[in-house]
């Protein structure tokens, strides 16, 4: 007989290795094929392929020249320093932007629903067509300096790093402030008073009150950012210009005019090795500083 | 008993949906010809103004064949013939493209017998798809380069390639960025000016490093670069010449140099795994009928292969491709230029990049 919740005696647990684990696995089963689908089973061909002897599609063999190829050539060493350096760039900025943004959101909640509607409606505009329009601004603040005399050349913000590190915040900007602004939507404000209360001044009270308690937010931002910065082709696409390599352009050209699978697959795989190890960093210590927060 | 017998369910049903949904991706790749018999053809196209294009055209084979053409534009498309053979029936692909397929046995090579047109197609273009008797497409009109540039900001009247490199474009010209064909072109362009021939590939690539310093910056979408020119923030651009010239309001002054040019076409392949050739025979034909020819000049704003479809007026001054030009361009060897295009990006990325 089937022990069943109406029949067991209250207070029991069930066993382990009853019905209810097996039924635990099958209720589980739909979502595990989908990830299985969607990302085991890409994640294993891309591997497979980085391994492969030749660049043709079908090739087998296995070598681990393409990784090879990688760090002994500077030129895409130097693409990999580039795109770690923009999203962690990118990560700090937003960071920095999105505190305060968060900060003053939650301690002036006036016109909130105006302030958080403003801030996630340029999400609605493509993408595309947001760099176009940041290309022009930039253009018109060059334009703006040199009328005002403040500046003998333009200051090349367009088709450089900085100007791809500028569109990234952009884009990513959004997300971190949110992220930050649900963890400081359950700031006491009574701390913030006390602290000012007792001599703390204005950036005491960011740093030492409303810091640590948003480090969650900042850490979920900051991995959402950091992954999605250094895995962009677009935007180091239009806003770098061509002269400044990252990862996944490199990607790309690989696969795009050159069909070269394996060093396309090779590129792939060490980006994302490389990203897991900041994000899971960034999860391990956001998570400490939680539980010490409790 | 209730509670199981719900939770049952609830698993039928969550398993059913899995199921389903790995039945149903696994699936995705399926044919989609499959059922339309040669009613259809599936066509993997540019967007754009192409697809535009061909939306205007299609209809009219429709009405004589009786055969659907269904156009799927996006870009990357020898890639996806790789990893979806039998997808297509027909494929629209520039040069280096055709000629990489058709070595890397994703097309099939045409047979020009069935091209009732071939031999009044323009010399140049029908050779440089042609290698070892073979042919990976059939050209179906084309492109000349060119430089356009705004009158108000160049001091001096550009007429020459050479101009390109002269100190006055200091940080005023933007390329086409690698691994597209645009800016590749230029090591062409430097061995014809500067070095002992047009092969002489060393002269170019040095002429590339010279000319970095008038580069401003590098394109990835043919209209970027067009736009910052219309916008002023760049003063020259090499680009496809007839680019140019709805911006000649606009004060941009567009020139194909005297010495010759390179050039782009836009050919018709046939992927190996085809299901419907004989179809695709008769659209590549019904595509250089003359009549078609105007009409795909007129939309597309590229000059026709064919040597026979006579252009009204309204057509020729939307383009650049005088029979002058067409006799001026330079042969360009596709099937070698797609075997160096890996290297040269790599070389061109350590050039421009950072």
């Amino acid at each position: 007989m089937t022990l069943t919740a109406a029949t067991r005696p209250e207070g029991r647990a069930a066993p382990p290795g009853d019905g209810s684990a097996r039924g635990g696995w099958l209720l589980s089963a739909p979502l595990l094929l989908f990830t299985a689908f969607m990302f085991v089973y890409p994640a294993v061909s891309v591997i497979r392929t980085s391994l492969a002897e030749s660049n043709a599609l079908d090739a087998g063999g296995f070598t681990l020249r393409h990784y090879v190829d990688f760090f002994s050539d500077e030129l895409y060493v130097k693409a990999l320093t580039n795109t770690l350096s923009i999203a962690v760039l990118t990560v700090l900025v937003t960071g920095v932007l999105g505190l305060v943004y968060a900060y003053q959101l939650t301690m002036r909640p006036g016109l909130r629903q105006l302030q958080l509607a403003l801030l996630l409606t340029p999400l609605l505009v493509n993408g595309v067509v947001r760099i176009f329009g940041l290309q022009l601004g930039l253009i018109s603040v060059d334009d703006l300096l040199g009328r005002l005399g403040l500046t003998d050349s333009p200051l090349g913000l367009n088709y450089s790093f900085t100007g791809i590190v500028i569109a990234l915040v952009m884009f990513q900007f959004p997300f971190m402030a949110m992220a930050i602004y649900a963890s400081l939507s359950r700031l006491d404000t009574s701390l913030v008073e006390a602290a000012q209360t007792l001599g703390a001044n204005r950036f005491s009270v960011l740093l030492r009150v409303v810091f640590p308690l948003a480090v969650p937010g900042l850490v979920a931002g900051g991995v959402l950012t950091f992954a999605a910065a250094a895995g962009t082709f677009i935007v180091p696409a239009m806003m770098g210009g061509g002269r400044v390599n990252t990862v996944p352009q490199m990607i790309y050209t690989s696969v795009s005019q050159s069909q070269l699978w394996a060093t396309a697959s090779a590129f792939a795989v060490i980006l994302v090795v490389v990203l897991v190890i900041p994000i899971m960093l960034g999860s391990h210590f956001g998570n400490r500083s939680t539980a010490g927060g409790r | 008993m209730t509670t199981t017998l719900s939770r049952r369910g609830l698993l039928s049903l969550g398993v059913g949906i899995g199921a389903g949904t790995l039945l149903a991706a696994c699936g995705g790749d399926g044919d989609t010809t499959a059922g339309a018999g040669s009613t259809r053809i599936v066509a993997r196209c540019w967007g754009g103004v192409w697809e535009t294009a061909l939306r205007k055209i299609c209809p009219d084979f429709t009405a004589r064949s009786g055969v659907e053409v269904l156009n799927d534009p996006g870009s990357d498309t020898v890639p996806l013939l790789q990893q979806k053979p039998g997808q297509y029936d027909l494929a629209w692909l520039i040069g280096n493209e055709a000629a990489r397929g058709l070595t890397a046995g994703v097309l099939d090579p045409v047979d020009t017998s069935r091209i009732e047109k071939w031999d009044s197609l323009v010399k140049r273009l029908a050779d440089g798809q042609t290698n070892g008797g073979k042919v990976s497409g059939v050209p179906i009109s084309y492109t000349a380069s060119g430089i356009l540039y705004k009158t108000d900001k160049v001091p001096f009247r550009i007429t020459s390639w050479e101009d390109l490199w002269r100190p006055e474009l200091k940080g005023q010209v933007a390329l086409q960025n690698a691994p597209s064909i645009g800016g590749l072109f230029l090591v062409f362009t430097g061995a014809r000016v500067f070095g002992s021939g047009p092969t002489d590939y060393e002269a170019g690539w040095k002429a590339v490093e010279r000319l970095k310093d008038n580069v401003q910056f590098l394109f990835n979408t043919s209209t970027d670069g067009v736009n910052k020119l219309a916008a002023g923030s760049v003063a020259a651009v090499v680009t496809i010449a007839d680019q140019g010239i709805p911006l000649k309001s606009r004060g941009v002054e567009t020139v194909v140099p005297a010495e010759g040019s390179t050039w782009s076409v836009q050919n018709i392949t046939i992927p190996a795994a085809a299901k419907n050739k004989d179809r695709v025979y008769d659209f590549i034909n019904f595509m250089l009928s003359d009549e078609t020819q105007v009409k795909w000049a007129r939309e597309g704003k590229a000059a026709p292969a064919s040597t026979t479809a006579t252009l009204p007026s309204d057509v020729t001054a939307n383009l650049v491709e005088t029979p002058q030009i067409a006799e001026n361009l330079w042969p360009i060897d596709w099937y070698e230029f797609g075997e160096n295009i890996p290297e040269w990006t790599t070389r061109w990325q350590r050039i421009f990049g950072s």
